[in-house]
């Protein structure tokens, strides 16, 4: 979490006394420097990661969030705080921004589309973390934030949404207001905001504080319902449980955060799964709502936590009565009888150096098992296709210098890949009857030795 | 079934404990007896995701009749799975023995599950019943010992922030990337492994004398062995199946390291206490509702042989725990 005083975050300096390392280099011109320091700006007042500004008292968080609100509603700098504070003196102006803290607008868990004209839904958590499973919004480190959706007050966003530093702790505007250990800082931002002559404004937001948390959950369910069962005797005492998913916002702002700061540009690899403002099913439109203005204000990316499960090709490996079927038959044209032969292949290895010399000699071990194969290769006999091979490729393989009308097909690359699984799989089943457990011979190894068998095929054929 | 914004790119297990459960309760109204439900697992033999934008749709009118309320449901599909569930389920010898009986039968009946948010092919042939089976080793006997398994480890991203000191998201992150660290040099100097840079790391193994010799060693067998000799599959693995010294060498905490590990969706946190509300639109009396937040934790993908050595729980069942109402992982 970086930080940076108030005053270098609302001004840029050149030079300074206590300016952060990472904002000064001699090399980076003027107009980057601009740059740079709007930017962060930008990102600290829209609630993403940035350099947040240190706030001591209320006087400050209140010409904090007068910038904010500036910035939100000229989007230029520098930022004209006089007459922003003629603007908010309006009662108009003063009305919206206390209605975005209400649940007319705002809410902390989305339940269904959060619209001017639904009937929203606004939730508190009534149970404390009282232990500890998985990962919710009990657990998180991050502050809470409250999603608005009033498309006529996009420019107000800024007054709740800004982040900053607060006694080495990292605080929402919006967290200032309702949360009961911020009492002292937001009766301080309260004073300070009637001293600047804003007394309306401070009423009306301390009114709607105080609705707000302490409204009590909505009567009639709204939202997507699951019921799920509770125990392990649900079906015969038809005990469910119905909830409706909420989705909290802090935890979607912590995880895009979190995805940004470990993944950051390789977020990018997966793109082409196209998340986008994406849309997870039973979610309906609300996710949808979230950034229905392009470049407006309370914009939140759902980067949700990727799981990626690497894909699994179809069948390398056979089923362990496959494997022993095979290991029964013996009928393959390979050369996997001598087991003091195949000795290298389950020789143990117990670092990655000993695999690395394990690999380089595979192709050595390999060659006394083709070898019958190559043998049948070379010698020109006219009757080959018709000799019986029990399995296909190795037919394939024996039979490539004959004309290709005489097999009825082509060996293409792809078989040469074949073969090499071939030949692991049946080295894996001569040897698997010897092992106390069927585990084959083990991912890696067979890998490994597939690979090696297509590659010395590729010389030997 | 995925109601979590918060992963996103594999199964929920929620998803998949419920989806044992309705399993459960169509075979219970099949037999006429009432089954306890134990658990589900689910094993992935081959899987994939859809390259390029999948563009999301709505559910076809066929689907939209099953979803509570009528109301038609985004879906967005993103791959295919291939693999097997298995139910664990207990009852009565009357119950057990009129589902032995009526197996033909209920193989057409399971038929008519359907998975929200996907499209669901189950193969009527292959549903198998195993008697005596608490942890499923009979099951999985009949599975490649390669498939992956979805096991529950959740408890590791409490056990990793206190260990290290973090907080949970950031436990949570670290630990869906640990299969990307390569835990070979860390293992040579355990005490100042975590103080040093990766320029200082990388000057210590080209300081090393014996990587010189194995580097000429390799060499010189390079030469001998074919040229086409394909050496990639020495970079790291996309299964990431580390050896136990390795990681035991350099994470202490953690006993069994067969598998990569990925967040999936568990199951809610109650938010207020349950509390009887009326339905929307119709008389119907009062029935027990609360809103509940997504809960995130952690699977392991490990392979079944492992699964079948250790004899790892490997079924997820719906728990209550308050405040939460989650599927986890649960020995017999």
């Amino acid at each position: 979490m970086r930080s940076q005083p108030l005053e270098r975050f609302l001004k840029h300096e050149l030079d300074g006394p206590d300016v952060p390392s990472e904002l000064v280099d001699k090399a980076i011109s003027l107009d980057q420097q601009i740059g740079q320091h709007e930017y962060n700006f930008r990102r600290a007042v829209r609630g993403r990661e940035s350099i947040y500004a240190e706030v001591q008292d209320g006087s400050e968080l209140a010409r904090l969030l007068l910038h904010a609100i500036g910035y939100g509603m000229s989007k230029v700098f520098p930022i004209d705080v006089i007459a922003v504070s003629e603007e908010l003196k309006k009662d108009s102006t003063s009305e919206a921004i206390a209605q975005l803290l209400s649940n007319a607008h705002a809410t902390e868990y989305f339940s269904k589309a959060v619209r001017a004209d639904y009937d929203n839904v606004h939730l508190v958590k009534q149970i404390p973390g009282i232990r500890v499973h998985g990962l919710c919004s009990d657990q998180l480190k991050y502050p809470r934030m409250s999603h608005c959706f009033a498309p006529s007050a996009t420019k107000f966003y800024p007054f709740f949404c800004t982040l900053f530093v607060y006694q080495d702790r990292l605080t929402s505007s919006f967290e200032v207001f309702i949360d009961p250990s911020l009492g002292d800082l937001r009766h301080q931002l309260f004073a300070a905001l009637s001293d600047v002559g804003l007394h309306a404004l401070a009423d009306k937001l301390l009114d709607a504080a105080q609705a707000r948390v302490t409204s009590a959950n909505p009567g009639v369910a709204q939202g997507k319902q699951l019921a799920v069962p509770t125990d392990e005797s649900s079906v015969r005492n038809d005990n469910y449980l119905v909830l409706t998913p909420v989705p909290s916002v802090q935890m979607i702002y912590a995880l895009d955060q979190a995805m940004e700061m470990h993944w950051g540009a390789e977020w990018r690899r997966y793109q082409y799964m196209r998340l986008g403002g994406s849309k997870p099913h039973n979610m309906g439109s609300t996710v949808t709502n979230l950034n229905t203005k392009v470049n407006g204000e309370g914009i939140v990316n759902i980067r949700p936590m990727r799981a990626y499960v690497p894909p699994l090709r179809a069948r390398l490996y056979a089923t362990e009565d496959q494997l022993r079927e095979r290991s029964f038959a013996y009928s393959t044209a390979l050369e996997i009888n001598n087991l003091q032969a195949l000795g290298h292949f389950r020789e143990p290895y117990g670092n990655p150096k000993d695999f690395k010399r394990w690999v380089a000699l595979l192709p050595a071990a390999l060659m006394p098992v083709l070898e019958p194969i190559a043998a049948l290769r070379d010698c020109s006999r006219f009757d080959l296709a018709d000799t019986p091979f029990k399995f296909e490729i190795e037919k394939q393989f024996v039979c490539k210098t004959l004309p290709e009308q005489l097999l009825g097909r082509r060996a293409s690359s792809q078989s040469l890949i074949v073969f090499g699984q071939h030949v692991a799989s049946m080295i894996e089943a001569r040897l698997m009857i010897y092992k106390d457990f069927a585990a084959g011979l083990g991912v890696r190894r067979k890998m490994a030795i597939a690979r090696a068998a297509a590659s010395l095929s590729r010389r030997l054929f | 079934m995925s109601p979590n914004p918060h992963v996103f790119g594999t199964v929920s297990m929620m998803g998949l404990a419920c989806f044992g459960h309705a399993a459960i309760r169509l075979i219970s109204t099949s037999i006429g007896h009432n089954l306890l439900d134990k658990g589900t697992a689910l094993i992935v033999s081959e899987h994939n995701y859809f390259s390029g934008y999948q563009k999301p749709t709505w559910s076809k009118p066929g689907v939209m009749d099953r979803v509570v309320g009528g109301a038609a449901i985004q879906e967005y599909r993103v791959g295919t799975i291939k693999g097997c569930v298995i139910i664990r389920l207990d009852g009565t010898d009357e119950a057990i023995i009129a589902l032995q009986r009526k197996l033909t039968q209920l193989r057409f009946d399971l038929a008519k599950l359907r998975f929200i948010g996907g499209r669901f092919f189950p193969e009527s042939q292959d549903i198998e019943f195993f008697e005596d089976d608490p942890f499923g080793l009979k099951a999985l006997e009949h599975l490649p010992y390669d498939a992956r398994v979805y096991v529950d480890n959740t408890s590791l991203i409490d056990r990793y922030a206190a260990t290290h000191q973090v907080d949970h998201l950031e436990a949570l992150m670290k630990l869906t990337r640990l299969h990307e660290q390569d835990t070979t040099f860390v293992a040579t100097d355990e005490a100042t492994k975590k103080a040093k840079s990766e320029a200082e790391v990388d000057q210590e193994w080209t300081d090393q004398n014996d990587e010189a010799l194995i580097e000429a060693e390799l060499d010189r067998i390079e030469h001998e062995v074919e040229e086409d000799f394909d050496f990639s599959l020495l970079d790291a693995e996309e299964w990431a199946d580390a050896s136990e010294d390795d990681v035991l060498a350099c994470e202490g905490w953690i006993e069994q390291y067969y598998g990569r590990l990925i967040a999936v969706d568990i199951g809610y946190r109650l938010l207020e206490d349950p509390v009887e509300r009326p339905h929307r639109f119709s008389e119907q009396p009062h029935y027990l509702h609360a809103y509940a937040e997504p809960v995130l934790g952690l699977a392991r993908l490990q392979i079944v042989a492992s699964c079948r050595k250790h004899n790892t729980p490997i079924f997820w069942q719906c728990q209550q725990n308050h405040p939460y109402l989650v599927s986890s992982g649960k020995a017999p």
